[in-house]
């Protein structure tokens, strides 16, 4: 029985991959004419399917595994760094009345007026929020810390690292955007500044921040961040990018894909 | 060891225990940037591209199904990364500077006549579209089936096995036609 030619490309393929038996095989091949196919060449096929499974790979750098153990332990350090102060709180809490302590009368003695203590300190809504807020703060400005001293790291990806630190932060402040606009202008790595570019776009009301992303325009020289910082300029409609971009067209070495991009966003901003 | 499934390592990672996410990362590293490797042709942009479906896995661990299995899971954000990869380096040949590595066990005429073959089906290979070339290195990789790549790429199994013979009878004229 004659089977579609779709049905049998299928079959073709179970040919290739070695998924028949002798049998299969044997009556697959006498009956491949009937289908326009010559012998030859799905012979050719298989062998050229052989040679894709077996394309030379090179084995990866150390440095991947070690890039990715460094981005394990900063996650993990990240997620003890969020959850440690209330699971501390928990764990104590859990120990004293998992202990043996708790089936003493004279626990309930002490622990009654305690609750009755901490309850009154917590429910003093005041005190309680100012501790948050300093609580909340100091951890804002170890992570800033942070993002700054990362950023002065010899590797790109703790440098991308420390610039998606950012995202975390509820406000940015001076310090910040500076050392985020000064990596922007001067970071070697591409990668580095694409991002930096994405973060910074986060804090484009920033009247600050909008005009670094356009002062930046003429400093770059690659094609990448050059049309990264198009279409930002074209979703933030600014205008007073123009002038920045006629200045890139102005360069003779200017890519070519970049330059047809810097003349559409010129059209859409006119 | 390979006591532990994979998708149970990764539920592990889901619920808390992302040290667990290190085995997986030594398990798939190799396949992973072997898969990047033919895709790209470039050592550095598929160790950054298996560093970033990491850091992915990682971010989105909690939208891993129950019954989900990793490989395809892991795959889908493979593909998507390397789609976005080419859509923002607008270059889908594969990188000049690939260079095979040298084939060992053979003599020295049959070491040229296989690297002259092989530096062809490169050549051949980086004239494909990324979506056929993608889908057959796809086909290759062990323990994945025509129905996963299926579900990673939206479209049902029988349409893979159509895909990946018609990628294949292409890629076979472009390499006559270098042969010739």
């Amino acid at each position: 029985m004659i089977m579609a030619k779709k049905d049998f490309e299928k079959r073709i393929l179970e040919f290739l991959d070695g998924s028949m038996s002798e049998e299969e095989k044997k009556d697959f091949l006498e009956n491949l004419n009937q289908y326009g196919y010559e012998k030859e060449e799905i012979l050719e096929l298989r062998e050229l399917n052989k040679d894709i499974a077996d394309f030379p790979v090179p084995e990866p750098s150390e440095e991947m595994s070690q890039r990715f153990h460094s981005m394990l332990e900063h996650a993990k350090y990240e997620k003890q760094f969020n959850s440690q102060g209330i699971q501390s709180l928990i764990d104590v809490l859990a120990k004293i009345f998992t202990s043996r302590i708790a089936f003493n009368p004279a626990f309930f003695v002490i622990i009654i007026p305690i609750s009755i203590a901490f309850g009154m300190w917590i429910s003093s809504n005041a005190i309680y929020d100012k501790k948050i807020n300093n609580m909340s703060s100091e951890i804002t400005q170890m992570k800033e810390v942070m993002m700054l001293t990362m950023l002065e790291q010899p590797s790109a990806t703790e440098r991308i690292k420390a610039v998606n630190l950012t995202n975390d932060l509820n406000e940015v402040d001076e310090k910040i955007i500076h050392a985020l606009v000064k990596t922007l202008n001067s970071d070697p790595n591409v990668n580095v500044r694409l991002v930096t570019i994405e973060t910074l776009y986060h804090y484009a009301e920033n009247p600050i921040v909008r005009e670094e992303l356009i002062k930046s325009i003429a400093l770059q020289d690659s094609p990448l961040i050059q049309i990264a910082l198009a279409d930002i300029m074209v979703a933030l409609q600014e205008k007073k990018s123009i002038k920045e971009f006629n200045k890139l067209l102005e360069k003779k070495d200017l890519n070519d894909a970049a330059r047809g991009k810097i003349l559409k966003t010129i059209d859409k901003l006119i | 060891m390979k006591g532990i499934s994979d998708n149970e390592l990764m539920q592990k990672v889901k619920s808390g225990d992302i040290d667990k996410l290190g085995l997986l990362f030594e398990r798939h590293k190799k396949m992973l940037f072997g898969y990047f490797y033919k895709l790209t042709g470039s050592q550095s942009t598929s160790e950054d591209l298996v560093q970033n479906v990491f850091y992915k896995i990682l971010k989105y661990r909690t939208k891993f199904r129950h019954d989900g299995k990793f490989l395809p899971w892991m795959l889908a954000i493979a593909h998507n990364a390397s789609m976005d990869h080419f859509q923002k380096n607008k270059k889908y040949a594969l990188d000049e500077s690939y260079e095979w590595k040298t084939i060992d066990g053979a003599n020295i005429d049959e070491q040229i006549t296989k690297e002259e073959k092989l530096r062809q089906l490169k050549t051949a290979m980086s004239k494909l579209s990324p979506d056929k070339r993608e889908i057959l290195i796809l086909s290759k990789i062990h323990g994945l089936r025509y129905k996963e790549i299926g579900e990673m790429l939206k479209c049902t199994e029988n349409n893979v096995k159509t895909k990946v013979f018609r990628a294949l009878r292409d890629l076979k004229e472009l390499y006559t036609a270098i042969e010739n």
